[in-house]
């Protein structure tokens, strides 16, 4: 699943701020997150961790086929909005 | 011109290089493995690869073609043991707990990661503690002493994998190095062909990435991990050929190695570091061993560059905007890293390097070390991974 | 909205990282002082004299490009403001790849 715009105004259900920690951190505690959400539920991530944005999320939000939405807050600041869908 | 001048000198520009390859190319062996481990995406893995194919041939033709003789090649040359499993594994581990290997946290470090910061602390606690304890207590310059390369006590060929097999033939190099980078090309081809082919099943389109745009040379955007790759083989050329043609003695990658002049710079004005510490004699051994600081010479080539590559990755998240002070939330955090930083750093020193002085370079120099680290690294880093995964 | 909130929250470090390079400038020159000091006991692994000169001089001319970079930086940063549109720059952003 790619990106989807649509989701940028979404109202978030759970929110997960991994400011200033690196890999594996942010994609591990957003996984772990993502699986104890239920159908629907959309996860808003904060991270600065720039790497984790442009291959681990993408990489691993394709694989569990769920849409997603990443935007730039500021330099080396991104937030990720992920709805899961199944 | 003094040729030792000129080597440094020269050796600054490539850490720089180095630097702007690795914060922009994002080239972290914890990145790649974690990415392929927990979801089968090998794009910076593609980098990595590249970057050791490319080198490792450039290497070979270099010293078959004659341009750096095998004779002063091998004198670079690491011995290879035991050491290197043991060393690779806690190291593995640490780099894993940390999220940034040896060459990821200097440019982590770079653009203001305060947690890799404590990790470097923790690294250079880590040296002194195998300085001053684990280096005399095991007498572990015994296990090494036979081949380590300042000491030159058999300056050899004991480790150079061309010798064992073809003896002293020219061409000896450059067969090991298409054997060897060859292999890692391949592969690193063949994954980014799997990895567009896939994308653009996905898609429906001929899906490509450029490897080159305006857009990464102006800092806008993260270069892509091929390049960085590309750019790595370039800085180990460089700085392969630069030492070669001044001091004709010639230096391989290496970023551990320095952390322990860092020490001895830091210590020197508060203890003397050669007589009062960690007395120790061998029996068996001429009056040598008392710590590791007496055998580490003050300043490598490295040195230099490791502070330049520091300058460049900090440089290069400036400019591409990407700077900022991080400080994680969980302060257990600085914790974890710094006992991640005694792993690291007790690891690199017993397996004489990191994931670039003893694996990268392991493979440029055709000698085991490479072979022997990356199983018990890949393990460690692992191990690491399901860990953190366990408790967080 | 929260991430609304964090945008006015945010400050440009970039100050922070022109420190940085000027200590790592100050550091390499300091570093210098110390290898004739250190290499002088030295039994295993001595330099020579020309080589500890060689690399004296090396390191210094590094710290001192070094401090000249972030001088430079500091410009950048401060007179012609550059990096400060990069901050401000909220845009949506995608992720580049895949």
């Amino acid at each position: 699943m790619a990106e989807e715009k649509s989701l940028e105004n979404v109202k978030p259900d759970e929110t997960l701020d991994v400011l200033g920690e690196t890999c594996p951190i942010p994609e591990a505690m957003a996984h772990k997150k993502l699986n104890k959400m239920k159908v629907g539920q959309v996860l808003e991530v904060y991270t600065d961790h720039a790497a984790a944005v442009e291959n681990s999320f993408p990489s691993m939000l394709n694989k569990l086929n769920y849409p997603y939405c990443v935007t730039k807050t500021g330099p080396g600041e991104f937030t990720i909005k992920i709805k899961k869908t199944s | 011109m003094n040729p030792y001048f000129l080597e440094y000198s020269i050796i600054g520009i490539a850490g720089l290089i180095f630097g702007a390859a690795l914060e922009r190319g994002r080239m972290c062996f914890v990145l790649a493995t974690n990415n392929m481990f927990m979801a089968k995406d090998t794009k910076i893995l593609e980098g990595i690869l590249l970057a050791f194919g490319i080198s490792i041939l450039a290497f070979g033709i270099i010293e078959s073609a004659g341009i750096v003789p095998i004779q002063s090649a091998v004198q670079g040359v690491f011995p290879a043991g035991w050491y290197d499993l043991v060393g690779s594994l806690l190291f593995g581990f640490g780099i894993g707990l940390c999220g940034a290997c040896m060459s990821g946290l200097i440019f982590r470090a770079g653009s203001g990661f305060t947690q890799n910061w404590m990790q470097l602390f923790g690294i250079l606690v880590g040296t002194i503690f195998f300085a001053f304890i684990i280096f005399p207590l095991t007498n572990f310059l015994y296990w090494i002493l036979h081949t380590i390369p300042w000491l030159n006590l058999k300056p050899g060929f004991a480790d150079y994998i061309p010798h064992e097999w073809f003896g002293n033939a020219v061409w000896g190099p450059f067969v090991v190095a298409l054997i060897f980078g060859g292999l890692f090309l391949i592969l690193g081809l063949y994954l980014t062909k799997r990895r567009f082919g896939k994308i653009s099943k996905e898609r429906g389109v001929n899906y490509k990435e450029p490897i080159i745009t305006w857009d990464m040379l102006k800092f806008k955007e993260a270069y892509s991990p091929r390049l960085g790759g590309i750019l790595f083989a370039v800085v180990a050329v460089i700085v392969f050929l630069a030492s070669y043609f001044t001091v004709h003695k010639v230096a391989y990658m290496g970023v551990t190695t320095p952390y322990g002049s860092f020490d001895t710079y830091i210590l020197a004005p508060f203890i003397n570091l050669y007589n009062t510490v960690g007395h120790y004699k061998a029996s068996f051994l001429p009056k040598i061993s008392s710590n590791w600081f007496q055998i580490v010479p003050v300043a490598i080539p490295m040195t230099l560059l490791v502070i330049t590559t520091f300058a460049g990755s900090t440089t290069t998240a400036i400019l591409g905007g990407e700077f900022k002070w991080r400080v994680p939330k969980r302060k257990i955090m600085f914790l974890q890293n710094f006992i991640g930083g005694i792993f690291t750093g007790v690891g690199a020193r017993i397996a004489l390097g990191c994931n670039i002085g003893t694996l990268w370079s392991g493979f440029l120099m055709f000698s085991w070390a490479g072979m022997l680290f990356l199983p018990t690294l890949v393990l460690g880093m692992y191990l690491a991974l399901k860990f953190q995964q366990a408790i967080w | 909205m929260a991430a609304a909130n964090n945008i006015k929250k945010r400050k440009n470090h970039n100050w922070c990282g022109i420190t940085l390079l000027a200590l790592y400038g100050l550091f390499t020159i300091y570093a210098s002082f110390f290898l004739s000091y250190l290499n002088k006991d030295k039994v295993i692994g001595k330099l020579s004299n020309e080589a500890i000169a060689g690399i004296k001089e090396s390191f210094i001319l590094w710290g001192i490009i070094m401090i000249i970079g972030s001088i430079l930086l500091l410009i950048r940063e401060y007179v012609l403001k550059s990096g400060q549109e990069e901050v401000k720059d909220t845009e949506s952003g995608v992720s580049p790849h895949y």
